[in-house]
């Protein structure tokens, strides 16, 4: 490791990594599953999010203090050969110090949130959050922001968290990458998944407009569609994610 | 019996034929290939044998940005980088072994849903992949014709809308008659943020898509992919075959080729020739017609989607560029009569969506704003280089008829032109549209077409237009 990367990283300006409370609440899933109805409201309750995505910075100091998470280092069992593909050496790069880490396993995701004391969030708890727009915007706007991300150029480096913010003051669940949850497999697994015969008929053509209950959320499909593609070993380069936890679990900062 | 032993040389012989044949240990499997896959408007070859076979395919999706039209970029999604994605081509009967890989650098799960396919989805659900990875699985080309493949992860609309379709032929056992000339052509279209002609990357509308009005309606992938120095060939006493599909994701197609009659048409892409001497067949969305035609005289033929105003409009236009010897017999000398013009005798009133960007000051900046005019509303007809269609559309490069009189040109922008005219020797009569640009627009693109391809080099104020 060169010394002066070493020392970039430490003295790039710190995001502390707060958790914010998200107040319980109703909320409508986007598809129907074998638990609930279609149209059918489920019950949130109160938990704490991550106000950023995992930085790049932050899962370093992961890897330090857990080195069988490192590149190379991991099984082919947790995580498969693009883990942590960007990164060129064994830091991440200076400039993307504070992008949200991608090329990370669901198994290194949790092992990371365990490791904070913490867990990966449901579902149903990232969604529920994810659906909340701006503050004094439109669920609209919000979908613009989606709709953006889909069509715009992909720049070299990812940029730096606290891009979007919604009104919860949870930042860039939307509008720059996607996020592993705890039940990333929910959707199109019912039942067992070893004999289900339909297993992704929720997603596909007919299936999606069967059981989804908002039609006109065409953003949403892209992240059920994209979860639905996914196993627990898979790391992708626009794939990171954050942690959350029934409790506030304060950070040192870094 | 005992088998007579052979002879030392005989035997050297027989043991190296052995060891040749134990290379292949599945000689009595199907033989495996590799499909041969092409980008449009290439069709993949003739398939020789009259054997099945088991034809890998690999394809990798790809997203990049690329160009939709003149000053205007889009972010595709495509099968291979390139819209419409490669042409497949097997046989009835084989076995297809598909390989999808998804890029790493891709944003998006995509999939595949190929027509051509029987079973869920066309392949969908076993193909759906993140980034980074690859799906395998395999079908029986059961049922023999031309089908459209599309990215069926959803939503759906966005990833055909994006550019992730294209097709796949499954040759027929009872193979179609031999041509001279295949193409592989497919209809799409396309909704921006910006209006038509709107400069700069243009993000997907899908309130556009949703209300079904496109900005673009295009033959593969981008205005003026299948014009001029793109354009498909074939020379007199030749026969075409076209592939046709239609993407979609909303409208149907009303393809024609102006210019010809389709000898063959096969409807909806089946694999029965079941009708002759057709003038336009309708393709439907997810959909595809193969048809056939000898081509009888020199000339550019032009491939439209005879819903009229898309192609004048909004990009469907194509060319089939004809050559050889004329024949007087099947095409005489009136080429004084107009070929087709929808919009009837009489000057019609077209509203064009174009306007400059900014308000220009400089030459420079109104030569600039010429040119995105004049691509965007003139270049259909008067061609790129302003060269014109013999007979059809007047040149603008080095025209007579454009540099002798100003005046005259200004008032031809302002209110079209009905009757005959003479340009460079050449008899026209054909009606110009009004197409109703600004006073800006008007001393702009005539400003333009004045200092380009050899014309005097003057300029037009948009007082002079007042």
């Amino acid at each position: 490791m060169k010394p002066s990367l070493f020392i970039c990283i430490f003295i790039s300006v710190s995001l502390s990594a707060e958790m914010v409370k998200i107040p319980a609440g109703n909320w409508k899933p986007f598809l129907k599953d074998t638990n609930a109805k279609l149209g059918e409201t489920i019950k949130i309750k109160s938990f704490y999010l991550d106000e950023y995505p995992v930085t790049q910075k932050e899962y370093f100091e992961f890897l330090k203090a857990n080195p069988e998470w490192r590149k190379g280092k991991v099984s082919s069992l947790f995580a498969d050969g693009g883990y942590l593909g960007d990164w060129k050496r064994m830091v991440p790069d200076n400039r993307s110090a504070n992008s949200p880490v991608t090329y990370v396993s669901w198994f290194s995701a949790n092992a990371f949130c365990q490791w904070k004391g913490k867990r990966l969030p449901l579902e149903s708890e990232w969604e529920y959050t994810a659906s909340v727009p701006q503050a004094g915007k439109s669920k609209k706007a919000m979908e613009s922001v989606i709709l953006g991300w889909y069509g715009e150029q992909k720049p070299e480096y990812l940029p730096s968290v606290g891009k979007y913010k919604n009104s919860h003051g949870v930042y860039d669940q939307h509008g720059m990458i996607w996020e592993w949850v705890f039940d990333f497999n929910n959707t199109s697994v019912t039942g067992d998944s070893r004999q289900d015969s339909d297993l992704e008929s929720n997603l596909f053509c007919g299936g999606g407009s069967l059981k989804a209950n908002d039609f006109s959320n065409y953003a949403s499909y892209m992240r059920y569609g994209y979860r639905a593609g996914l196993k627990g070993w898979y790391t992708a380069k626009y794939l990171g994610f954050r942690c959350a936890s029934d409790n506030n679990i304060k950070d040192n900062p870094l | 019996m005992l088998t007579k032993l052979p002879k030392p040389k005989t035997l050297k012989v027989y043991l190296v034929f052995m060891l040749i044949i134990s290379l292949f240990p599945v000689c009595s499997g199907p033989k495996t290939e590799e499909a041969k896959l092409t980008y449009a408007p290439e069709v993949p070859p003739h398939i020789e044998r009259t054997s099945e076979a088991k034809v890998v395919v690999n394809i990798e999706t790809v997203e990049v940005v690329g160009r939709l039209a003149d000053g205007v970029e889009y972010t595709f999604w495509t099968f291979g980088g390139s819209v419409p994605g490669p042409m497949i081509r097997v046989r009835e009967g084989d076995e297809v072994e598909f390989h999808l890989k998804n890029h790493p650098t891709s944003k998006m799960p995509h999939n595949i849903d190929l027509h051509a396919v029987t079973g869920p989805g066309g392949g969908a659900a076993a193909s759906l992949t993140i980034p980074g990875h690859a799906s395998k699985f395999s079908f029986k080309a059961l049922n023999p014709g031309l089908f459209v493949y599309h990215c069926a992860t959803s939503p759906v609309g966005m990833h055909i809308a994006n550019g992730m379709y294209g097709l796949i032929f499954v040759q027929p056992k009872d193979d179609l008659p031999k041509v001279d000339k295949e193409y592989y052509v497919v209809q799409s279209e396309f909704y921006t943020k910006g209006k038509n002609g709107e400069p700069g990357l243009q993000p997907f509308s899908m309130e556009k898509a949703i209300t079904e009005i496109p900005d673009y309606v295009v033959f593969n992938g981008s205005v003026g992919s299948l014009v001029e120095d793109r354009a498909i060939t074939a020379k007199v006493g030749e026969t075409v075959r076209l592939f046709v599909g239609n993407g979609g994701p909303n409208l149907v197609s009303s393809f024609h080729v102006i210019g010809e009659i389709f000898d063959n048409v096969y409807t909806e892409g089946g694999a029965l020739a079941n009708q002759k001497n057709v003038q336009t067949t309708l393709i439907p969305a997810g959909g595809s017609a193969i048809v056939d035609f000898k081509v009888d005289v020199p000339g550019t033929l032009i491939l439209v989607d005879h819903s009229i105003f898309r192609t004048f409009n909004k990009g469907s236009l194509g060319m089939l560029k004809v050559e050889g010897e004329p024949n007087a017999t099947v095409y005489s000398g009136k080429q004084d009569d107009t070929v087709y013009l929808p919009e009837g005798p009489a000057i019609q009133r077209m509203v064009t969506e174009v306007k400059p960007k900014v308000s220009a000051s400089t030459p420079k900046e109104i030569l600039a704003n010429g040119e995105r005019v004049y691509k965007s509303v003139c270049a259909a007809c008067h061609m790129k280089e302003g060269q014109g269609v013999t007979g059809v559309f007047p040149p603008l490069a080095k025209s007579d008829f454009l540099n002798a009189d100003k005046a005259r040109a200004i008032q031809i922008l302002k209110k079209g032109l009905n009757g005959p005219i003479t340009v460079n020797g050449q008899k026209y009569n054909n009606v110009m549209p009004h197409l109703e640009l600004t006073n800006e627009e008007i001393a702009s693109v005539l400003s333009y077409v004045y200092n380009q391809w050899g014309n005097k080099g003057i300029m037009v104020s948009e007082a002079e237009v007042k």
